[in-house]
């Protein structure tokens, strides 16, 4: 594959960013990965596009260093920063037939016209646009203009592939498609590749590395399965799916396990790599699918440890439940009353619908993160 | 010790990115010397001239208008003219409008095109077209009824002016009736709303504002107006024409100035009111959908009683350029209807006025073009200090009558360092900067909606800004470009009262010689020119249209 190329990291150092008085980029410190794919994930107007445009060169930091392969190009003008840009809405030159579209870049590079015929093929081949050539992108559907503008940044060899939302404005089903189809492209090129998203599952299935941030600031740098189910933070734990919380005081803390005093029990919980003092007000957390249900009989497939007490056991109330076909939900209140949400996959007809019962989930599915502000304020590498 | 470092490393970032701002700078040269020097062209010949025209007169001469009881009143014939003018323009050309957007009567789709004729055909014809037919002369006057009126004065002017200018604001008015109404219409009706209730209550509130713009931007043609005041209105002397007596005649350029600054004052108010009249309309735009359905018309009477008015109207705008061509192809007009080709040859044949007409029209569009379309972009697409000032100063000229200006350049390029009069850069310079605002803004127009991703795009794959501009901004405003080339061709081969001053026995100009030779009373080759020009203004809009493949969103035709 010729538009593979040795591929580049792309590092960020202390860089700030603020339109008038308001800081939208705060002392960001990033290191991307050589050939992986990076995705910064937050909601909106958190100063991910404003991140990614420093990169490509649209915006200037107010202080701070960018690094794109070890060469500092902050100081670069975007002309010659050799990052290539899927814009949200494309930004396709109307005016320019699609082969000229995605000659465009290699054109201003000089390259020669037998060459840029044979690149321009390759690059339409790879987004599966053959025979498009000689149309104009107002005769193109949403996500074929997609492709070309995915081909018009591949085919210059860019150090390093910049996307701002680029499924944003497809269709759910397309959107799903192309993603899969992204993520292929981008394994077989190895280009460097930051993606902007505020989709989670998008951030999920496409990422070697996600970057939660809030507020200009980075809250977790992490894997998808780090981010999710071993959150950073608050902040961090309910913007990425469904999470439940539990206040809880630690009693011991060893290396692995934590033993925490919570809703009028004692109840053990995993930390890997956090340390806590005793005496400490924690938050635990537990997604909903890992949480069973049970009225009085162990839940099924946990009957042993249920049996030997491996599994934290509270009772609750059950307030609501909802059937969503591939699942159950229920909604249930804690002896602390904290709501809970418990998803039972696979339901049949055995669906709870309301009383006493209990909730059980093992300790190694569980998190603990200190207790403080949501959207608080220690940015940590989880 | 480690204070100290960090403290040092706080310093060289700062330095650094005071560096790196330096270097934003130098790193689009391109951009430095377009906006310098647009500020250069702008202040050299659109902000001298205008400053000189001030700031020349000395207390005695202020005083002395004053004192002359002809200055007051040709301010104050100024004044009433254009009141009366753009009452009666705007009553016509709305009355125009709403019989053929948005009665839609028989014969609609003519009367839209013979309602724009005049536009695209200098002013002065109107006026000319009139004495040849109600003058002393006149075909129906003197050959038809035996009489021999005079037409030469306020009530003749004021005819003229009425026809002359209806079609700015039946063009400006029926733009926004089309979009006044839209769907709003509809639910008006689907409310019980009936004819006239529905245009009462909802299209002509929602219009309104407009057709206030639309009577100031005749109000503004009409102060600005030369030629017909020249050739029909006699001793009804108004500040255009008197300043020139004063320049040309009496030689004294101070004096000149002062009744160019006093004609400057309504002219830039009514310019004020009216772009503050726009700018606040734009709701009547963001709802104006396509109509979809049938409108409830007026009552059929309504309806038949506006076809034949239209018909008249049309009738009489044929019979103007009717009476043009005739006269230009016959012996004596009024005397002797012999045909003959003597006129023509004599005037467009042997003199160079035409020629010279049409390559300076020519060079001034093209120049006009490409500056409006690179401005409007500087000013829309890039951060540069004072683009509300550049914004400003590219849609002012639409508002300084061509006198004034004319009588700026005058005083500015007379003599000293930029002694220029008389050569054609300085004619041409004028008609660029005189007729700049209409390219200006349909090119800003445009690049609002172009989205700034497009040209980061371009950036983004390794364009430098000028590469940029040429390969993607340039073919994308292009429709903005012709717009302005064709605008300012027209208008420049239609331009008297800034040339005027500004001819020189080498570069005489056809709009210029037709008033002179109107003005002597040689009907035919005046008439003659006059076909020339309306002829070749034709001419080159087909060819535009051809060459350029694309409709001249001129006048939305
Ligand atoms: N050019 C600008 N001038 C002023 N403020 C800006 C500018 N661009 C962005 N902002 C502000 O900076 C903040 C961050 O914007 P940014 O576009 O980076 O958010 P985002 O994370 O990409 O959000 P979204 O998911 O909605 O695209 C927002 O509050 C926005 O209003
Ligand atoms: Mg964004």
């Amino acid at each position: 594959m010729t538009i593979a190329r040795t591929a580049v990291s792309v590092d960020l150092k202390n860089v700030t960013k603020s339109f008038g008085r308001t800081r939208v980029v705060d002392s960001v410190d990033l290191h991307v990965e050589p050939g992986k794919l990076t995705t910064l994930l937050g909601p909106s107007g958190c100063g991910k596009t404003t991140t990614l445009r420093m990169i490509a060169g649209f915006h200037e930091p107010d202080s701070g260093e960018i690094y794109i392969g070890g060469r500092r190009v902050d100081v670069l003008p975007a002309y010659l920063r050799n990052t290539a840009m899927v814009f949200q809405d494309y930004a396709l030159f109307p005016h320019m037939s699609i082969f000229s579209n995605v000659a465009y870049g290699l054109r201003i590079r000089g390259v020669k016209p037998e060459e840029i015929k044979k690149r321009v093929t390759e690059a339409l081949d790879l987004v599966q646009l053959t025979g498009m050539e000689n149309r104009f992108p107002a005769q193109l559907s949403g996500g074929q203009q997609q492709r070309v503008a995915l081909a018009r940044a591949l085919v210059i060899q860019p150090d390093a592939l910049l996307l701002d939302e680029p499924l944003s404005n497809l269709d759910a089903k397309l959107r799903e498609a192309v993603r899969s189809e992204l993520r292929d492209i981008q394994q077989r090129t190895g280009i460097t590749s930051i993606y902007v998203t505020h989709d989670q599952e998008e951030a999920f299935s496409l990422s070697d590395t996600v970057v939660v941030m809030s507020e200009g600031r980075i809250q977790q740098v992490g894997t998808p399965e780090d981010i999710y189910y071993r959150p950073a933070n608050r902040f961090v734990a309910e913007f990425v799916g469904n999470t439940n919380l539990l206040s809880a005081v630690v009693l011991t803390a060893q290396r692995e396990h934590v033993v925490l005093a919570a809703a009028g029990t004692t109840l053990v919980a995993t930390s890997p790599g956090r340390r806590f003092a005793p005496g400490q007000s924690v938050l635990l957390t537990v997604r909903p699918e890992s949480v069973h249900i049970a009225a009085t009989t162990p839940p099924a497939g946990e009957e042993r440890r249920w049996e030997a007490g491996e599994l934290n056991v509270l009772p609750c109330q059950v307030v609501k439940t909802t059937f969503l076909g591939s699942r159950s939900r229920h909604t249930v209140r804690l002896p602390d009353g904290a709501l809970w949400t418990v998803d039972v996959p696979d339901p049949g007809t055995a669906t709870m619908t309301g009383g006493e019962a209990f909730v059980a989930f093992a300790p190694e599915r569980t998190h603990v993160i200190a207790s403080e502000a949501p959207g608080g304020t220690s940015a940590s590498a989880g | 010790m480690e204070l100290s470092a960090g403290k040092a490393q706080r310093h060289t970032g700062r330095h650094n990115r005071t560096l790196t701002h330096a270097g934003k700078v130098m790193r689009e040269p391109a951009l430095v010397f377009v906006v310098g020097g647009s500020v250069a062209l702008l202040v050299v010949f659109l902000f001298l001239p205008l400053g000189k025209v001030l700031a020349m007169p000395g207390a005695g001469d202020w005083l002395s208008y004053f004192e002359t009881p002809r200055f007051v009143r040709a301010t104050l014939n100024s004044l009433f003219m254009a009141a009366i003018s753009t009452a009666s323009a705007t009553l016509l050309g709305f009355a125009f409008a709403y019989a053929v957007t948005y009665a839609e009567v028989p014969g609609s789709r003519i009367f839209r095109i013979i309602g724009l004729l005049p536009l695209m055909s200098p002013p002065f014809v109107t006026g000319l077209a009139f004495i040849l037919l109600f003058g002393r002369r006149g075909l129906i006057t003197w050959t038809l009824l035996g009489l021999r009126p005079d037409i030469y004065g306020w009530k003749g002017l004021w005819a003229v002016q009425t026809f002359a200018f209806f079609p700015t604001a039946y063009l400006s008015i029926s733009s926004v009736l089309k979009a006044a109404g839209s769907n709003l219409e509809f639910a008006a009706v689907n409310l019980g709303a009936r004819r006239w209730r529905v245009f009462r209550d909802v299209v002509l509130p929602l219009a309104t504002p407009g057709i206030a713009g639309a009577a100031l931007l005749v109000a503004s043609q009409v102060l600005a107006d030369f030629g017909n005041p020249m050739l029909i209105a006699g001793d009804f002397t108004v500040l255009a024409t008197e300043s020139y007596l004063e320049l040309i005649t009496n030689w004294s350029p101070a004096r000149a100035a002062v009744l160019s600054a006093v004609l400057l004052v309504p002219a830039l108010v009514v310019f004020l009111v009216q772009r503050s009249i726009v700018e606040r309309r734009s709701f009547v735009t963001v709802t104006g959908k396509p109509i979809q359905g049938t409108r409830t018309g007026p009552a059929p009477w309504l309806k038949w009683g506006l076809a034949v008015f239209c018909l008249a109207i049309a009738l009489f705008v044929l019979a103007i350029y009717g009476v043009i061509l005739v006269c230009a192809f016959v012996k004596t007009w009024g005397a002797d209807f012999t045909p003959t080709a003597y006129h023509f040859v004599m005037a467009v044949i042997h003199g160079r006025e035409l020629g010279n007409s049409l390559m300076l029209s020519a060079a001034a569009a093209a120049f006009s073009a490409l500056f409006t379309v690179v401005l409007a972009y500087v000013v829309q697409f890039k951060q540069v200090p004072g683009k509300a000032v550049l914004d400003f100063a590219a849609v002012l000229p639409s508002a300084v009558p061509g006198t004034v200006l004319g009588i700026g350049y005058v005083l500015t390029f007379n003599s000293g360092p930029l002694a220029m009069t008389g050569t054609a850069f300085i004619i041409i310079t004028f008609m660029v900067f005189h007729y700049m605002a209409v390219g200006y803004r349909t090119a800003s127009g445009m690049l609002k909606q172009i989205d700034r991703g497009i040209e980061e795009a371009s950036t983004n794959l390794g364009a430098h800004s000028l590469r940029s501009f040429w390969s993607v901004m340039l073919p994308l405003m292009r429709p903005a470009f012709t717009t302005g080339l064709v605008y300012t061709f027209i208008r420049s081969m239609n331009s008297v009262s800034g040339p005027i001053f500004l001819i020189s026995p080498t570069w005489t100009l056809a709009s210029v010689s037709i008033i002179n030779l109107a003005d002597h009373g040689y009907w035919g080759q005046a008439s003659s020119l006059g076909v020339a020009v309306v002829g070749s203004i034709f001419v080159v809009l087909g060819v535009a249209r051809f060459v350029l493949g694309e409709k001249v969103r001129l006048f939305e035709i």
